[in-house]
């Protein structure tokens, strides 16, 4: 990634700086300048003047309304009562071929007050001015909102002080509320929001295509709207599967640490281990209830039509047995054959070869008035008796297995009873447990434990009926697509419109695919990066063991032996935690912006101080750090690691403390 | 503003013709000036992709 830089600043009447400039060192190998200045003299001030540049805000004052005015004081107390003063603040940001300018003034009326003089706010502007390298005659110039909006795509101010960093206000990088602001900017930062603002275009492109394809055809209409509608549902279903997936985890994560604590506590080990197995029973048996009712259900199904058919089973066995002890099963004669016989004027008998007569054939006609069955009826008769015979016999044994159905019910729903009893005064016993021992209080982690069980529960609800919906909506949202097949098949005259659909459903799904990798890869990326930085910076490297950024980007850094120990960082341990955290962010978002450090090393103890600078230095190969020290910070040794690489500048007030030397003019 | 590496190295892996991914690429780039009226130049963006790249008939529709 090639980087952003950060070319040069101007100031007009601006604060202690008055008119001049500072141009930074961007043609190097390494982009590292240094600004060395007293406490006082203005090196937060160059901090403010970025930040007034480019988001109209001084975010290192603290007061703003009894901080001095803006424009530079000496020029105040020069000019007449009635002069306008500009005041401005120029700062030239270089990304590739584009040059971009961001030029934030106000005026400033001069006014009298008392003996002193002073001055009123006036009106202000904001313009970005973008210039291609190539083609220096077309510049753009960007107003107000539009330039904020370049503002934003570089240097999100939500977090501003992940470009703009105070070394004094490292608080402020892992406080909770942060972490949901920090996903979102780097969403913006890294054009995730642009790729959502083009679906969500293309989308609403795609809805007026096909209400025009439906106008002359409402059926096609009524689809499209049904097709909209599941889509809508299906969104919100995916939103509330992840949510519901991040909240499961979270829960499985908690619930693992406590229950680590918990089973790490020697007098109530053998209650967790109990209640683990009592646990996997309860589940166990529940599974097997499920299998029970299924197989119940079958039982019922079966017997009910069994039952029904009881009587008419029975009937048509004895009537076969009747004819079987008749004789008449199966036939001494074949009817059939007799029948043919009688039909054809048969001539002689196919027995016995004698001659048949007319008193042959009445004979004959008398054998068939007799006869019932036929030998193909028979024989079918005789095949189904054995099946009749096995249908009654299992009719017959139903009060037997309705028995035993509801002893495996009792002893089923039993067990299930016995386990959840038991394990209902397992955890009573725990959440009402005295702890002898002051490291682990039992009753207060297993209260937790059951917050995080029936949060646990919770969200595998979400995600179940989340699922549900996702699978139904997708079912009709297909269904519904070879519906609309069938129907605009018809329609030839809205081809142009069918195709330009067809194009935005494709380009919609190549932006969300694009979306949807790069989201997956960022928090694992900026994971992964933070810990490789941490652990180069930090000379400790038995003690920290892994570090772990969740969904909602919340930072935790873990021990080798997996415990968590955000909050027992030392002041050096947070700075370094906070540059690699922010490095990581940059390097995830793929703009590659500068780094401007107000006391880079200030906090960090000596002995660390030279692995810091020189890690900084590394990073300086790739990456525009600015860094602002006090003489103190810049020690021979950080001076020495610097001497060769560095645009260093001193900074200092002159003797009437109106203005900073040290500036260009 | 130019678009990031990121967002162009996973639009060069998708499964569609170079023509198309020209298409998306000025569809963004038209979308990073933040036009509050983007019906127009989409549809004449998409039209021009199509007269350059006329579906071939039979296709499955998606």
């Amino acid at each position: 990634m090639s980087p952003i830089l950060i070319d040069r600043i101007e100031f007009e009447n601006y604060r202690q700086y008055g008119t001049g400039h500072i141009n930074f060192g961007v043609d190097g190998k390494h982009k590292l300048d240094v600004l060395i200045a007293q406490n006082g003299t203005g090196k937060t001030t160059l901090l403010n003047a970025i930040t007034w540049c480019l988001y109209q805000k001084e975010h290192q004052i603290a007061d703003t309304k009894s901080a001095l005015p803006l424009p530079n004081k000496a020029v105040v107390n020069k000019a007449k009562v009635g002069t306008v003063i500009t005041v401005s603040v120029k700062l030239r940001i270089l990304d590739g071929d584009l040059i971009i300018d961001f030029t934030r003034s106000q005026e400033f009326k001069v006014i009298k007050q008392g003996k002193q003089q002073t001055v009123i706010d006036g009106p202000a502007r904001f313009t970005a001015a973008i210039t291609d390298k190539n083609d220096f005659k077309n510049t753009v110039v960007k107003n107000e909102q539009d330039a904020d909006i370049v503002v934003k795509q570089y240097f999100d101010e939500a977090i501003f002080n992940f470009y703009f960093f105070d070394g004094e206000k490292l608080k402020e990088f892992f406080a909770d509320e942060r972490s949901q602001v920090v996903r979102n900017s780097v969403f913006n930062i890294s054009q995730v929001t642009l790729l959502e603002n083009a679906t969500n275009h293309l989308s609403s492109m795609r809805y007026a295509h096909s209400r025009k394809l439906g106008k002359n055809a409402p059926d096609i209409q009524k689809l499209y709207d049904e097709q909209e509608e599941e889509r809508a549902l299906l969104k919100q279903a995916r939103q509330s599967l992840s949510d519901g997936k991040i909240a499961q985890k979270r829960a499985e994560e908690e619930l693992e640490i406590i229950n680590k604590a918990l089973s790490g506590y020697e007098p109530i080990r053998h209650y967790q281990n109990e209640r683990a197995e009592l646990e996997a029973t309860v589940r166990m048996l529940k599974e097997e209830l499920a299998q029970f009712r299924s197989d119940r259900a079958d039982f019922i199904r079966r017997y009910t039509i069994l039952l029904n058919l009881y009587p008419r089973l029975q009937h048509t066995l004895a009537l076969i047995d009747q004819k079987e002890s008749s004789g008449e099963l199966p036939p001494a004669i074949d009817k059939d054959q007799v029948k043919k016989l009688i039909d054809n004027h048969a001539k002689t008998c196919p027995l016995c070869d004698g001659a048949l007569d007319a008193a042959a054939f009445v004979h004959l006609q008398e054998l068939l008035d007799k006869l019932s069955v036929s030998s193909h009826t028979s024989n079918y008769l005789k095949e189904i008796k054995s099946t009749l015979e096995r249908e009654i016999e299992e009719a017959k044994q139903y009060k037997q297995k309705k028995e035993k159905l509801t002893q495996r019910e009792r002893d089923l729903t039993a067990r299930e009873e016995k386990a959840k009893g038991r394990l209902k005064e397992i955890n009573s016993i725990l959440s009402n447990f005295d702890s002898e021992s002051k490291q682990i209080d039992v009753s207060k982690l297993e209260n937790k434990r059951t917050t995080w069980q029936n949060k646990l529960k919770s969200a595998m609800k979400t995600i179940g009926a989340a699922e549900s919906t996702i699978t139904t909506a997708k079912k009709r949202i297909e269904d519904l697509d070879a519906e609309i097949e069938t129907f605009t098949k018809k329609i030839d005259a809205y081809n142009e419109t069918k195709q330009i659909i067809s194009v935005l459903e494709s380009m919609i799904e190549g932006f969300d695919t694009i979306k949807e990798n790069i989201m997956s890869g960022m928090r694992s990326e900026i994971e992964s990066t933070t810990w490789a930085i941490f652990d180069s910076m930090i000379w400790k490297k038995n003690t920290f063991g892994s570090i772990d950024i969740n969904d909602a980007y919340e930072i935790t850094v873990y021990s080798k032996d997996g415990t968590r120990m955000t909050g027992s960082l030392s002041a050096t341990e947070q700075m370094a935690l906070a540059y690699a955290y922010t490095l990581a962010i940059h390097r995830a978002s793929g703009k590659n912006c500068p780094l401007v450090i107000d006391s880079p090393l200030g906090r960090v103890s000596d002995d660390n101080r030279e692995n810091m600078a020189k890690v900084l230095k590394e990073i300086s190969k790739d990456k525009q750090i600015i860094m602002l020290f006090t003489p103190d910070e810049y020690s021979s040794a950080v001076k020495h690691i610097y001497k060769d690489v560095a645009t260093v500048r001193e900074l200092k007030l002159s003797s009437d403390e109106s203005v900073v030397e040290g500036v260009d003019r | 503003m130019p678009i990031s590496e990121k967002i162009m190295n996973e639009l060069s892996k998708l499964p569609v013709s170079e023509a198309e991914k020209k298409l998306m690429t000025d569809i963004l780039s038209h979308e990073d000036i933040g036009t509050a009226h983007y019906s127009a130049p989409y549809e004449q963006l998409i039209k021009n992709y199509l007269s350059d790249n006329p579906p071939k008939k039979g296709g499955k529709k998606k």
